[in-house]
């Protein structure tokens, strides 16, 4: 019984639209991994972008997530939504990139994409009268950059998830493997301490 | 209901998670407790605040990027990992403890023989001439008590061997 596959359990899963593609690779069609790697590949970039916090990083691990979907071809088998699956590969990615180097920190010299410009990161001080919004953007998004990777490294994951990617409590509890109990706490003390974070910003900008 | 708990609803607040009933508390301390009320405020605004900073695009050829480079030939380290990540290192979490086991199994076997192997060795350096010779010649020797066992039965009884 320890050795059995559970049939039922592959099967509710091809109702995903996404599974049935992949296991439409797996029988050789390639079009339909380029089909998913064009839907997702934006989406881990990013994921991957504000959990390690430097662009070239996060394209090459971007990179690796894919290969690594690519060369699980052979052997995969649907035990989860393929959104879930792709993003424990690209958490555990990102999760080893980090413990691989830890002396990494957020470049505050990193050029910044806002409003469809790069922006340096470093916001000179200007006094006028009026700030120019953008520049407020631009040091809102340092500032929150620098937040929310100053969080331990599962609270980041789980803010991320359900911030960024509105992943439920289900799916992230799926994708980091932990209870949806665990997921509650993670999130509950990740928001407390972005709060704690950006209070001074907050308090600066806004009373 | 003390503002301590109350601040602990603030996450499935945010989330629309509070059941109806604990809704109704939650919204009735915040009305009237001041703090509380600030704190929620700078909670949602510090939520919302992740919004900024763009999301970022990925650079406008990397499907291609990703087709060449799964052409490249892997560095001989990463044909090894792989093939140890997709043969030898199973799925499922049982056979991956069988797999354990087995493992350290064999090792404890291997190292418990090394030991053994290792102290006769030392056993055997330290001995005699003659020591050595007894134990080569052990049979012979434990048939020979045997042997002069028997003799003295047999004297004593006046048998001829």
């Amino acid at each position: 019984m320890l050795f059995s596959h559970s049939k039922n359990k592959t099967n509710s899963y091809l109702s995903d639209e996404d599974v049935r593609l992949m296991l439409d690779f797996k029988a050789g069609n390639v079009a339909s991994f380029e089909v998913l790697l064009k839907k997702y590949f934006k989406r881990i970039l990013n994921f991957i972008f504000r959990y390690v916090g430097i662009r070239s990083v996060a394209e090459d691990l971007t990179q690796e997530v894919f290969m690594r979907v690519y060369k699980s071809a052979p052997n995969y088998l649907p035990r989860a939504k393929f959104k879930t699956w792709v993003y424990t590969i690209a958490r555990n990615t990102s999760i080893n990139e980090v413990k691989r180097n830890k002396q990494k920190i957020v470049s505050l010299d990193e050029m910044i994409e806002c409003e469809g410009e790069q922006i340096p990161r470093q916001v000179e001080d200007k006094t006028i009268d009026r700030p120019d919004e953008s520049a407020i953007r631009a040091e809102t998004a340092r500032v929150v950059k620098k937040a929310i990777y100053a969080l331990g490294e599962k609270q980041r994951m789980v803010i991320i998830l359900r911030r960024y990617e509105n992943f439920s409590y289900q799916e992230i509890a799926k994708t980091m493997k932990i209870s949806e109990k665990a997921v509650k706490s993670l999130l509950s003390r990740g928001r407390e301490n972005l709060k704690k974070a950006l209070s001074s910003f907050i308090k600066n900008e806004t009373f | 209901m003390d503002c301590k708990k109350i601040r602990q609803m603030f996450s499935d607040y945010i989330d629309e998670m509070l059941e109806d009933k604990k809704q109704e508390t939650f919204k009735g301390h915040i009305a009237s407790c001041e703090r509380c009320r600030k704190d929620l405020a700078e909670y949602q605004v510090s939520w919302k605040m992740l919004d900024a900073g763009e999301p970022i695009e990925p650079s406008p050829d990397y499907v291609s990027q990703f087709w060449t480079e799964l052409s490249r030939k892997p560095s001989g380290y990463k044909v090894i990992l792989d093939w140890i990540r997709n043969i030898l290192l199973p799925r499922r979490m049982v056979y991956k403890f069988v797999l354990v086991s087995a493992t350290l199994i064999a090792v404890y076997i291997s190292v418990f023989n090394y030991v053994d192997n290792s102290k006769m060795r030392t056993l055997l350096i330290n001995m005699s001439d003659e020591e050595l010779e007894m134990i080569e010649n052990f049979d012979l020797i434990a048939n020979l008590d045997l042997f002069e066992n028997v003799n003295d039965f047999g004297s004593s009884n006046n048998l001829e061997i």
